[in-house]
């Protein structure tokens, strides 16, 4: 088949010159309610810290068996700065016989029959450059030059003085 | 330095401690020792701390709230994080699990005022802040495993909505609605806290003490002092606490080699006292007095920050003639 599939999300944050910032907090939310799921720590949130090329990666997702629209909020901070863009994606069901074992199989129960593939969708970003998902694992025909996601951070201004 | 003993009172109360504590003498506080509860009474000028009461339950980590009013436990064995509410007299306490807490914490902080502790869990990389304390608890899980091992510095806000912690040179700010905020500081962390009934912090490092305002908005950075002399003089010297009196009116550190440090945050004037004595850390016990934590042997210290003086609180002397 040829559909990109991936269980990962991952962003890249830089600063207001286009330079990957290292050591960012960039936390994921999936969704309340309706279509979404679960990150590894079993929650609906996951923080984690960008890599020295700027990008963080929210892996392992285990997408629950409700389709349509997932909003994803991601919230990048660094040095005080905080920014935060909404990836548009769905989450579609499919059979395990045109997608196959290792991309949303195992998660037991009533999903056994079905296999969790996440299409990527447009970017809504608030002021973030338009990009795509990259399909880290499991996605056998992801382009590998399609740009991602970008959380732009603005450095703030440190006073020295007094105490308040 | 400043150091001021008033042996007379404290010899005359280390002779009458039962009946001291038949009279009502004041209680300035609880003082944490393993797993008991020893309690100061008098007034730092003339108090002394008493021998320790029995909490019904064998306890492994314990740490009292800067309004003493209330304790947090770990209990022994099980792991199970407790609740322990003080009697003003000492003579009886209510202890009851907090539940929706995991077991087997490692350290416990608490807010400024008391009113919201934090409990981290090495073992899981997960922190639970606790509000709620003295009437129903209620607990929040924080998932800071991304920052990879026990954070250096630890703290919570009054109100339990912000938890923040320091790994190195990054101090993250973990708010109420599961977001993450990385604070602008610009080095390593010695120690950092937050103001009483805000959410504005104080952050110290290397040669340098800077407040950042309102951690959940613009979070503004502002050095407030930094070390004019050689880093290298002071390379040996650690802050090891940082605390704001009750008002907020004046920030204090402490340092391992001793040292004290307390701006007046109206005017930006610091004086310097040292206790001769090397303290682990700064526990609050109301109004601008501090104990300094892991100075017990023999007397531990408390530090008046509106006047700048450390006060020896003696142990009470056991019947044998041993501290008790």
């Amino acid at each position: 088949m040829n559909e990109r599939v991936t269980r990962d999300l991952i962003v890249m944050v830089e600063d207001q010159n286009h330079k990957p910032v290292t050591g960012a907090a960039v936390s994921f939310f999936l969704p309340n309610e309706g279509p979404g799921g679960t990150f590894t720590n079993g929650t609906n949130s996951l923080t984690t810290t960008t890599n020295e090329q700027g990008r963080a990666a929210a892996r392992g997702i285990q997408f629950n068996n409700q389709a349509g629209p997932m909003p994803v909020r991601v919230s990048a901070s660094y040095a005080g700065r905080t920014a935060s863009i909404v990836i548009n994606q769905s989450n579609v069901l499919a059979g395990t016989s045109s997608v196959g074992r290792g991309i949303g199989g195992g998660a037991g129960g009533g999903m056994s029959k079905t296999t969790k593939i996440l299409i990527i969708g447009a970017i809504a970003g608030a002021g973030a450059a338009a990009g795509l998902v990259l399909g880290g694992r499991g996605g056998s025909s992801t382009p590998a030059a399609a740009p991602l996601p970008t959380v732009t951070l603005t450095p703030g201004v440190v006073t020295v003085g007094g105490p308040q | 330095m400043k150091r001021s003993y008033i042996l007379t009172s404290v010899f005359s109360l280390l002779g009458s401690l039962n009946a001291f504590a038949q009279v009502g003498a004041p209680v300035m506080g609880y003082v944490p020792e393993g797993g008991l509860i020893r309690i100061m009474q008098g007034i730092p000028a003339a108090g002394i701390v008493s021998n320790a009461f029995d909490v019904g339950r064998e306890l492994s980590l314990l740490e009292v709230a800067p309004n003493q009013s209330v304790a947090v436990a770990i209990a022994a064995g099980s792991g199970e994080a407790l609740v322990v509410i003080l009697d003003a007299h000492g003579s009886t306490v209510r202890i009851t699990a907090i539940a929706g807490a995991a077991a087997g914490a490692s350290r416990i902080v608490f807010s400024p005022s008391g009113t919201a502790a934090a409990l981290w869990n090495g073992a899981t990389g997960h922190l639970q802040v606790v509000t709620g304390l003295t009437s129903t608890p209620s607990v929040r899980d924080i998932d800071a495993s991304f920052a990879g091992g026990d954070p250096g510095s630890l703290a919570v806000s009054d109100d339990g909505s912000w938890a923040i912690a320091s790994w190195g040179q990054q101090v993250y700010a973990f708010g109420p609605d599961s977001s993450v905020k990385v604070l602008p500081v610009s080095g390593a962390v010695q120690a950092l806290c937050f103001f009483h009934s805000s959410a504005n912090v104080a952050v110290v490092m290397a040669g340098q003490v800077m407040t950042i305002s309102d951690i959940g908005g613009g979070a503004v950075p502002k050095v407030i002092w930094t070390d004019p002399g050689d880093a290298a003089a002071s390379a040996n010297q650690l802050a090891v606490g940082v605390g704001a009196s009750f008002d907020n009116s004046r920030l204090t550190v402490v340092a391992n080699t001793g040292l004290l440090f307390t701006f007046d945050m109206a005017t930006g004037e610091g004086r310097g006292a040292d206790c001769n004595c090397a303290p682990a850390g700064l526990a609050g016990l109301g109004g601008a007095t501090f104990r300094l934590m892991g100075t017990n042997a023999g007397a531990l210290r408390v530090f008046d920050a509106a006047t700048n003086e450390i006060w020896m609180v003696p142990l009470a002397v056991a019947a044998d003639g041993g501290q008790q």
